[in-house]
């Protein structure tokens, strides 16, 4: 697969380079070349065929001939296997189409949780490293308080207050974790400003506005991927955690959700709560995998291991 | 050094007011206020009980008000009185640290210490079948919730097979015998499964941090330098890398310590452990303003307080940083 | 109201669980205005004496003030350590505790109570009239808990007649004072410990007793450490003798499956933080284990916010209600435990039960027919829409508990079953409090509360003046028969006109009954004379005569049918119906009961799994992690 993979990074990049739109074309040989590269890390791989995988589920789930996952039509605690591969729950709904529609919640969950934050902390990092002073010294400040309180308790505080839908708990996971990203993107944009490059630039006369997009966005947009990717199985825990404190969404089947469903019934019916967990646990594995992947792609001074 | 430190004292300064002030924002913009949770659960309160709690607590006054003599309060000591309990905040707090330092504490140490030893045994033979086995065992265990990891231990080890005590901290025998061996020895064996599951999940994470500084630290010339030399790889691994490359798990253990007095809120959950953590979850569904607030300060407190000793003790293992 | 979710609930059942009849012991009697009795005090005899009964309890008190706040893991625990004037046991019968007798005047305006003489309290000062009479103006001064049941603005005095005669006077009828008196928040508290000119009301943290609470009950007060335990000692000087074991242990273990798993593990005689329903057949199944229930008066209902147009139709209310199959929401919510409501009030409370207040029955055909006539019809997405064409999704708000959430999700279910579309919210009960009774922000809300201990609930409860009609039922006619019914001294009329207010608020439909709960009691086999088993003997949770091991001979049971005549009064015609839950002796659930299905694996395969799951986890991972040096 590997070797099908850079045959056609190789074509493609010459194509475009041919067809002469530059820019697009490296952006997509680039991403052409992560992949080659993540394909060709086992674990890298491991974990991108867990993401796709549970990707194309979310993504087609509707179409898949599955109970409706939010019917109780079926008989209540039946245990895995026959009609009912991984059984069903107290109000008599099948667990596997509610696992697998899980992955639809947690994944966006997740996915939107970890990309504003993302992107929140990329903005805010991105201004602070760029234009320094005040605004730096502030939202310096402002992460300093976030490291310092125990976000865990913040999640909880604003999850009590704000009603427990999918919507709230993206934002409640967004903003208790925007801060790390912030802090690490302002300190690359720091050490990006003092590249030769950038300072021959700014001698040239070059604004910062025109530097923070020329320069130092593209630098950074890797970094911010790779950091979204770990964000995401962050979000998946956090979420879990709060859902096991009943303060999920109760109109969604999220892992989380099932999870605490299940647990108050473990003697009786293992399987409603041990499936979600197992498909939660696999995730994030899946997540962190592809992260911690990506991160040694772009350092390249650890590829070796 | 000193006006660094200087600095970092009135920064957390800063740092310690926007705490308050921020925590005292949203715990008073949260619906339902604790007169009603104390007295409307079943809908017995009566419309004078209720005024009567509000002027005793003095939520009758606007929140900026409440807020200024809140912080004057704070500034001489006194954090209130519980509205839950009926006791000073600080009492309720003092009361549970040693409880949840119980826990937290060695699970974190132990963390740092299979942390950081199983990933200088997996950099020193990276890529080998047990590099990748340990690799995975750290990343399974990273990944687990924590919750669902602690109800699966309860359920194999106290409830299967009998070998530790499921829940809470001492046995009913031995309630009100304080003082004895056998009643600390019980608590020991109490201890043992929430000890076990945070473990299993701090550990990751010194692992993980540990293994990539010294992977990177094995590239770096004076490694090779040394190598040349002709000196033992383990001894190159024990004796310079793994020196350099405990700093950044340092500095981290230091930050856990900190958190170590928030205590671990679901865990202790899991197993009824009276730490911390649950007291503030009771005191956040109780909308027991004054102890949540209590918590959130005394925690950030002693998390500024780790993080200046981490500096110190950085700066004694770093000349760069004392230098600069 | 709800209580803290469906934990506190069942722990209520088994606390406050409280009732009616007691009033009826003024009518029982041939001429039954006045009713006076004397009780030969039944001294506690045990056949084996010591020992230790744990209980595994689910909350933590508050404080120690029984009568400030709402506080039901405080009142669980209160009859071990204080009494009250009179008691209420699981059939909610009243019983004598501290009063001896008591007797009533003809408009039940005036009673007076006699007190026993021989009580201290366990700091050894002797109990006299003189707390009687402190415990009452304070709640009254405070506005303590029962200052609402008890209608203190109504309560002119409560005079001291001696040191053990104490009468308290209203100045309007209040036939159910005795009803209230026996249940939440009327615990007599040692005058001489609370009265102290340095501390400023009951509530004073400077009080000592909040910490270190003195009472007179059959249990002294130990130690209490905040979230792990509390630790009672026997009271040698107990009125009515000293309890059969030596101490009481409270474990606390907030979360239900800690607490199933800590008593399966053997630490504990009492489960007191009522396990998943669903676990109770196999808790039952389990050897040594012994299940009972009772019915209670609690129960779950749904109210409409009638400030909705939308609710202000009958026939949509109407259609909602015959949507609900309250069968199935037994089964999947209760595991088929609970009573199926059926009629306006509760059979529970049979002599105040009216059986022609039905609601409507179980009909979606015919609920789906009178949402197509009102014009709701059915879009391309399958959910209903508003008339005029726009989407409809209605609000169910409930409170967090595994109970609750069920019950939620079912009728969500069976809403989506005729065409509406419903999205659940779950608040924890401060939030569910402000969104629902405070700012009515809901469409419908799901709600569970105590019914009891007399209909005068009514008025508390549905009024339209009460504080938590969330629903905002406003029917003249229903409050007027409510405030007129508290006002009734003659039970006869009195019982009248409660049934004629049942079946308005059955044709109303603004509120729908949903389930009756029971409770269970979970112990330890050895147990004897659990206060559930000592009816009209013992109050609800008191732990005097408990005792650990073989009878040796069955004389040394307490009779069950006390000296008192206090049990099962009727009114000439109060039962023409038989209610279908009488509440009588505590009964064993026969181990047939199991409902629905297949038995899970049991926990020897469930970690097997568990560790097969992992090992396959662990083992995949590792081939994919395995790569060598290039």
């Amino acid at each position: 697969m590997g070797k099908t993979v850079t045959r056609v990074t190789k074509v493609v990049q010459t194509q475009v380079l041919m067809n002469g739109t530059r820019r697009v074309g490296r952006i997509i040989s680039s991403l052409l070349n992560a992949i080659n590269y993540l394909v060709r890390d086992k674990s890298g791989l491991f974990g991108l065929t867990i993401v796709v995988a549970t990707g194309v589920i979310a993504l087609t789930i509707h179409m898949w001939p599955l109970p409706n996952p939010d019917a109780m039509d079926y008989t209540p605690f039946l245990s895995p296997g026959g009609e009912h591969l991984f059984g069903t729950d107290r109000y008599g709904r099948d667990v596997l189409s509610r696992v697998l529609w899980g992955a639809r919640v947690s994944i966006s969950v997740g996915l939107a949780a970890a990309f504003s934050a993302s992107l929140i902390g990329t903005i805010i990092g991105m201004i602070a490293g760029t234009y320094g002073g005040l605004v730096d010294t502030v939202v310096s400040r402002i992460i300093e308080i976030f490291m310092m309180i125990p976000t865990f308790f913040l999640a909880l505080l604003i999850a009590v207050i704000m009603r427990p839908n999918v919507y709230n708990l993206i934002f409640v996971v967004a903003v208790t974790s925007w801060p790390t990203v912030a802090r690490v993107i302002r300190a690359q944009v720091l050490s990006l400003k003092e590249r030769l490059y950038v300072e021959v630039s700014q001698a040239f006369g070059a604004s910062k506005r025109f530097i923070m997009v020329k320069h130092i966005m593209p630098a950074i947009v890797p970094l911010t991927l790779s950091y979204t990717v770990l964000l995401v199985s962050n979000a998946m825990l956090l979420e879990a955690g709060l859902s096991y404190l009943g303060l999920g969404d109760p109109n969604y089947p999220s892992w989380g959700r099932m999870i605490y469903e299940g647990q108050q019934l473990i003697f009786r019916a293992y399987w409603i709560s041990l499936f979600p967990g197992l498909f939660l646990t696999i995730n994030v594995l899946g997540w962190n995998f592809l992260g911690d992947a990506l991160t040694r792609y772009l350092n390249p001074r650890r590829r070796a291991y | 050094m000193k006006t660094y430190l200087l600095n970092r004292i009135l920064g957390s300064f800063l740092v310690l007011i926007s705490v308050l002030v921020i925590n005292f924002l949203v715990v008073n913009l949260a619906p339902g206020n604790p007169v009603i949770f104390m007295g409307g659960e079943t809908g017995l309160v009566s419309k004078e009980y209720m005024d009567y709690m509000m002027k005793k607590w003095g939520l009758d006054k606007p929140v900026h008000e409440r807020l200024l003599l809140y912080m004057y309060n704070v500034l001489q000591g006194d954090l209130g009185i519980s509205y839950r309990y009926l006791e000073p905040v600080s009492k309720l707090i003092l009361e549970r640290i040693p409880t949840t330092l119980m826990i937290t504490v060695p699970s974190i140490i132990l963390g740092f210490i299979i942390g950081t030893l199983l990933a200088t045994i997996s950099a020193n033979r990276a890529g080998s079948i047990l590099d990748s086995f340990l690799s995975t065992f750290a990343m399974v265990f990273h990944s687990v919730p924590l919750f669902w990891l602690g109800i699966v231990l309860i359920n194999v080890f106290s409830v299967n097979l009998k070998l530790v005590p499921a829940t809470g901290m001492v046995s009913a025998q031995l309630m009100g015998k304080t003082g004895s061996f056998e009643y600390y020895l019980d608590i020991v064996k109490h201890a043992i499964l929430p000890i076990t599951t945070l473990t299993l999940g701090v550990f990751p994470a010194y692992f993980r941090l540990t293994k990539s500084v010294v992977m990177d630290q094995l590239t770096e010339d004076y490694v090779l330098t040394l190598q040349a030399m002709g000196l033992p790889k383990f001894k190159i691994l024990y004796k310079h890398v793994l020196r350099n490359a405990l700093l950044p798990a340092i500095t981290l253990l230091g930050l856990q310590l900190g958190f170590a007095f928030a205590g671990a809120a679901i865990i202790e959950n899991v197993f009824a452990w009276p730490g911390i953590g649950g007291l503030m979850l009771n005191a956040i569904s109780a909308r027991d303003y004054p102890l949540i607030m209590g918590i959130f300060l005394f925690v950030t407190t002693m998390v500024i307080v780790a993080n200046i000793l981490v500096d110190i003790v950085y700066s004694y293992l770093d000349p760069r940083i004392r230098r600069g | 109201m709800a209580s803290m979710g469906e934990i506190m609930k069942y722990v209520k059942n088994t606390s406050i669980v409280v009732i009616v009849l007691s009033l009826l012991l003024a009518m029982s009697a041939v001429t039954p205005i006045i009713y006076s009795q004397t009780q030969t005090t039944q001294q506690n005899t045990c056949p084996v004496k010591g020992g230790t009964l744990v209980v595994i309890y689910w909350g933590e008190p508050k404080s120690f003030n029984p009568n400030s706040q709402v506080d039901d893991a405080l009142n669980g625990i209160n009859p071990s350590i204080f009494n009250r004037l009179v008691a209420l046991d699981y059939a909610y019968n009243v019983i004598p505790d501290l009063a001896e007798s008591w007797s009533t005047n003809p408009n039940a305006t005036e009673f007076v109570f006699n007190l026993r003489k021989n009580v201290t309290w366990h700091d050894g000062q002797p109990f006299t009239c003189r707390d009687v009479k402190w415990t009452f103006d304070a709640i009254k001064k405070f506005k303590g808990i029962a200052f609402n049941n008890l209608k203190m603005s109504n309560l002119q005095d409560v005079v001291c007649l001696d040191d053990y005669t104490v009468k308290f006077v209203y100045n309007e009828s209040f036939p159910a004072f005795i009803s209230f008196l026996a249940w939440y928040g009327t615990w007599i508290l040692p005058e001489h410990v609370y009265n102290k000119t340095e501390y400023s009301d009951w509530m004073d943290p400077k009080i000592p007793a909040l910490q270190n609470p003195i009472g007179t009950g059959p249990f002294k007060f130990v130690e209490y450490v905040k979230g792990s335990h509390i630790v009672l000692e026997a009271n040698d000087k107990y009125f009515k003798g000293r309890p059969c074991v030596d101490k009481v242990v409270y474990k606390i273990v907030p979360d239900p499956t800690s607490a199933e798993q800590t008593f399966l593990a053997g630490e504990g005689d009492v489960l007191q933080n009522a396990p998943p329903i669903s676990d109770i057949p196999m808790l039952n199944k389990t050897p040594g284990i012994i299940v009972k229930t009772l019915p209670t008066l609690s129960r779950y209902y749904i109210g409409f916010n009638m400030l909705n147009p939308l609710f202000q139709d009958y026939n949509f209310r109407l259609a909602i209600a015959m949507s609900i199959d309250r069968n199935e929401l037994n089964q999947k919510a209760y595991n088929g435990y609970a009573f199926p409501a059926t009629t306006a009030w509760l059979p529970g409370m049979a002599a105040w039960w009216n059986p022609n207040a039905t609601l409507p029955p179980y009909d979606p055909e015919k609920a789906k027919q009178i949402l197509d006539q009102l014009g709701f019809k059915v879009g391309p997405d399958g959910f209903r829409t508003l008339p005029n064409g726009t989407s409809l999704e209605l609000r169910l708000l409930v409170f967090q508990g595994s109970t609750s959430e069920a019950i939620g999700q079912v009728l969500k279910e069976q809403l989506r079953r005729v065409g509406l579309k419903v999205s659940l919210e779950v608040y924890e009960i401060a939030t569910w409090e402000t969104k629902v009774v405070k700012n009515r922000d809901f469409d419908i809300a799901l709600c569970d509360g105590f019914h009891g201990p007399d209909p005068h609930n009514m008025y508390m409860r549905y009024a339209g003046f009460a504080y938590i009609n969330f629903a905002n039922y406003s029917n003249p006619e229903f409050d007027r028969l409510v405030i007129e019914g508290s006002r009734a001294a003659d039970p006869v009329q009195r019982r009248e006109i409660y049934f004629k207010a049942q079946e308005i608020f059955a044709k109303d439909l603004v509120y729908v009954p949903l389930l009756d709960l029971p409770a269970f009691f979970i112990y330890r086999e050895g147990w004897n004379n659990m206060p559930w088993d000592l009816v009209g003997v013992e109050p609800i949770n008191s732990w005097l005569r408990a005792w650990f091991g073989k009878a040796p001979a069955t004389t040394t049971t307490p009779s069950t049918t006390p000296t008192t005549t206090t049990t099962s009064p009727t009114l000439p015609t109060a039962t023409a119906t038989t209610p279908t839950q009488s509440p009588t002796q505590a009964t064993t659930i026969a181990t047939t009961s199991t409902p629905t299905s297949t038995p899970g694996l049991d926990l020897t395969t469930l970690g097997l799994a568990i560790g097969v799951v992992l090992v396959v986890v662990l083992v995949a991972a590792f081939f994919v992690m395995k790569r060598g040096k290039k």
